[in-house]
């Protein structure tokens, strides 16, 4: 089997996709491939993930093989324009009008577009005769953001008449429906509504996106404790023991609501899913996300086994 | 429910996703409505359940009540008529052009544009224009004491605060009029137009291909005749998001992420000269009873049986303390800086909230 050039992460709000969306990256990085980590309007947050000074919207290096980006709708415009017309002092004079950045931000998907359009320029972009980046792992936006990004193309390519934006719509269909190409990630909880939105995405990624799904990732999964021992404790003649088994309890019962939250995903999601612990640390840090990656990488190994 | 919206009518929940902004506004209007106000919930775009719970899953853009037995239900007793509705954004357009004084022929032509039928839901900014609409519709029309409004999840207030404006300011920006005009004639011959102009869309169209363009200058042109109702609506929402009858208040939790989100909405406001009234802490932890120490003793016990078993339940006793923990210091921090600033908490639920029993149970924590 390939490896696959694209990865995106998504799931609801709040899950972790930006720390997951990192990890990967830092997986991929680890074992040998050259990396591109692309957030979305991130305001800083793979940088405050890997402590790095704040990214912008051109791509500098974070690592061994690891180079990030922070796209915007209004920056990937004016990098497409000036692949387009080859001309600064024109995409200046045109592009950075205050008339015409609002007629653009109206253009009904063209910023998704043209963030998606940056990330395929990005696969098939050539340095001494290779590939520039052997993946790009996108940190795509939560779900419902994310769907209408992934249909953005698809809706494009039916709404609009035959000129180069269709033509670009084109390239980016067969790179995201590819299946030896692209895999979507979804990233949940243990917790009702990430998983509802994940069974969604599941949903959505054969019928609606034609995307093929890669292992997804469940974050902050917990993990069990042995009742036997729980039992010991209670019999403790301590009675702060005893309010530790109480706290304990409960967390056994979040847990089992988390895991029969988990068993609504389809089978074969939840098998091939990688559960990953909770970070601690507010920010986990570089060390904290290694960790996550090496967590990550087996999943990585077993894509590879046909 | 006293505090900080006694005496508002409107109040707005603004936070980014995930944060339970859908589940903190109607536990919200419960409340209100519990101690007799008549309270409407405005909610954009709940989880599927949560709109079956709230009643609003098939019908969209229009008011309807929640029972009272089923809160009665729940232990919930509305001293006042709740009501809830989830703006929809098509609907909501819809029902602009149908009241604009357009002629009959103009309005097929808004109706028809494939722009118009495709995107006007994926136009930037329109749920938020959307939303704002229809809050100060069924502001102006008197009937609730207070109105919640969940915002559409967003990176920036600004998102939603401007939106009436960028719409607007778009639509009827003489510039661009001019500028559209080669597409869809104004009677004079093209050549009269200025180079600038045929440069500007050579440029554009080669960037997006021309016709394109044209149905978009279409869809535009169309809304002509609307522009005074549009830029008269606009400054009536704008007065009202400014005035004393509306009150924001953030909703966060004690992530590091959100609690960022939170400070950059909280700055943007401030840079808009609108306040915030209160802060709402979703989901955090309570402090457990005993010390961390008690983890360790637990875990000595254990080790004589099974070393391996008595360092996971002293490593799962731990975390649960050290992230409690961390929550209250957070907490503790939040309410340092923000200064008089009330901030309410709402505890974490051993499950997610889902229902008008878990909505009941929220609601609780305000009354």
């Amino acid at each position: 089997m390939t490896r696959p050039r694209l990865r995106i992460v998504t799931g609801k709000g709040g899950v972790g996709k930006t720390t997951v969306a990192t990890a990967l990256a830092l997986a991929e990085a680890g074992r040998g491939q050259r990396t591109l980590l692309a957030e979305i309007n991130g305001r800083d947050r793979v940088a405050s993930v890997l402590g790095i000074p704040p990214v912008g919207a051109s791509i500098c290096q974070a690592g061994e093989r690891l180079s990030v980006v922070d796209m915007n709708p209004r920056a990937a415009i004016h990098e497409y324009a000036l692949m387009v017309f080859r001309f600064e002092a024109i995409v200046h004079a045109v592009f950075d009008n205050r008339v015409v950045r609002r007629f653009l931000a109206l253009i009904p998907s063209l910023g998704e577009l043209v963030m998606l359009g940056k990330v395929w320029f990005h696969i098939q972009e050539v340095q001494d005769d290779r590939p520039r980046f052997d993946v790009v792992v996108l940190d795509a936006p939560s779900t419902g953001h994310a769907m209408s990004m992934l249909r953005a193309p698809a809706m494009v390519q039916h709404a609009i008449p035959p000129g180069p934006l269709r033509d670009i719509t084109r390239d980016i269909i067969a790179l995201i429906s590819d299946p030896e190409r692209t895999h979507l990630h979804v990233v949940t909880t243990p917790e009702e509504m990430p998983v509802t939105e994940a069974v969604e995405l599941e949903c959505a990624a054969a019928e609606v996106l034609q995307m093929k799904l890669g292992f997804s990732v469940i974050n902050c999964r917990l993990g069990p404790l042995s009742a036997a021992a729980l039992e010991k404790l209670e019999a403790s003649s301590d009675p702060e023991v005893r309010q530790v088994v109480a706290t304990l309890r409960q967390r056994e019962t979040r847990r089992l609501q988390g895991e029969e939250q988990l068993r609504r995903l389809p089978a074969h999601m939840l098998e091939a899913a990688v559960g990953l612990p909770r970070l601690l640390d507010a920010l986990p840090g570089r060390a904290g996300v290694k960790r996550l990656a090496e967590l990550l990488l087996p999943a990585l190994e077993r894509e590879e086994q046909p | 429910m006293t505090g900080p919206f006694a005496d508002r009518k409107v109040v707005v929940a603004v936070g980014t996703g995930g944060v339970g902004k859908t589940t903190v506004s109607a536990a919200l209007a419960i409340a209100a409505a519990a101690s007799g106000r008549r309270t409407l919930v405005m909610t954009i775009d709940p989880a599927r359940r949560l709109a079956h719970a709230l009643g609003v899953a098939d019908h969209g853009n229009v008011e309807r009540e929640i029972e009272p037995e089923r809160l009665r239900a729940a232990g919930i007793v509305l001293q006042a008529p709740l009501w809830v509705m989830a703006p929809d954004v098509k609907r909501t357009f819809d029902e602009i052009v149908a009241r604009a004084p357009l002629s009959e022929e103009k309005r097929q032509q808004v109706f028809n544009n494939r722009i118009y039928q495709h995107f006007s839901s994926a136009l930037a900014g329109s749920h938020e224009y959307a939303a704002v609409q229809k809050l100060y519709e069924v502001y102006k029309s008197g009937r609730y004491d207070l109105i919640v409004l969940d915002t559409p999840p967003a990176q920036n207030a600004a998102d939603f605060l401007d939106a009436p404006g960028r719409v607007l300011d778009f639509l009827e920006n003489e510039t661009l009029q001019w500028l559209l005009r080669p597409y869809v004639g104004n009677g004079l011959p093209f050549k009269v137009l200025d180079i600038g102009s045929s440069f500007f869309w050579r440029t554009l169209g080669g960037m997006a291909g021309g016709d394109t363009l044209r149905e978009l200058a279409e869809f535009i042109l169309s809304f002509r005749g609307m522009y005074d109702g549009f830029r008269e609506r606009s400054r009536q929402v704008s007065e009202l998001l400014a005035s004393d009858a509306l009150a924001f208040v953030l909703v966060t939790t004690t992530s590091l992420m959100q609690q960022r989100a939170m400070w950059h909405f909280k700055e943007e406001l401030r840079a808009q000269g609108l306040a915030v009234r209160a802060v709402i802490v979703n989901r955090v932890r309570a402090m457990p009873a005993w010390d961390q120490q008690a983890a360790g003793r637990a875990g000595a016990l254990l080790s004589r049986l099974d070393p391996e078993v008595a360092a996971e339940v002293e490593r799962a006793a731990r975390e649960e303390w050290v992230l409690a923990e961390a929550d209250l210091r957070a907490v503790r921090e939040l309410e340092a800086r923000l200064g008089g600033v009330p901030v309410t908490l709402i505890h974490e639920r051993p499950t997610d909230v889902h229902d008008l029993f878990g909505l009941a149970n929220v609601a609780s924590t305000f009354l």
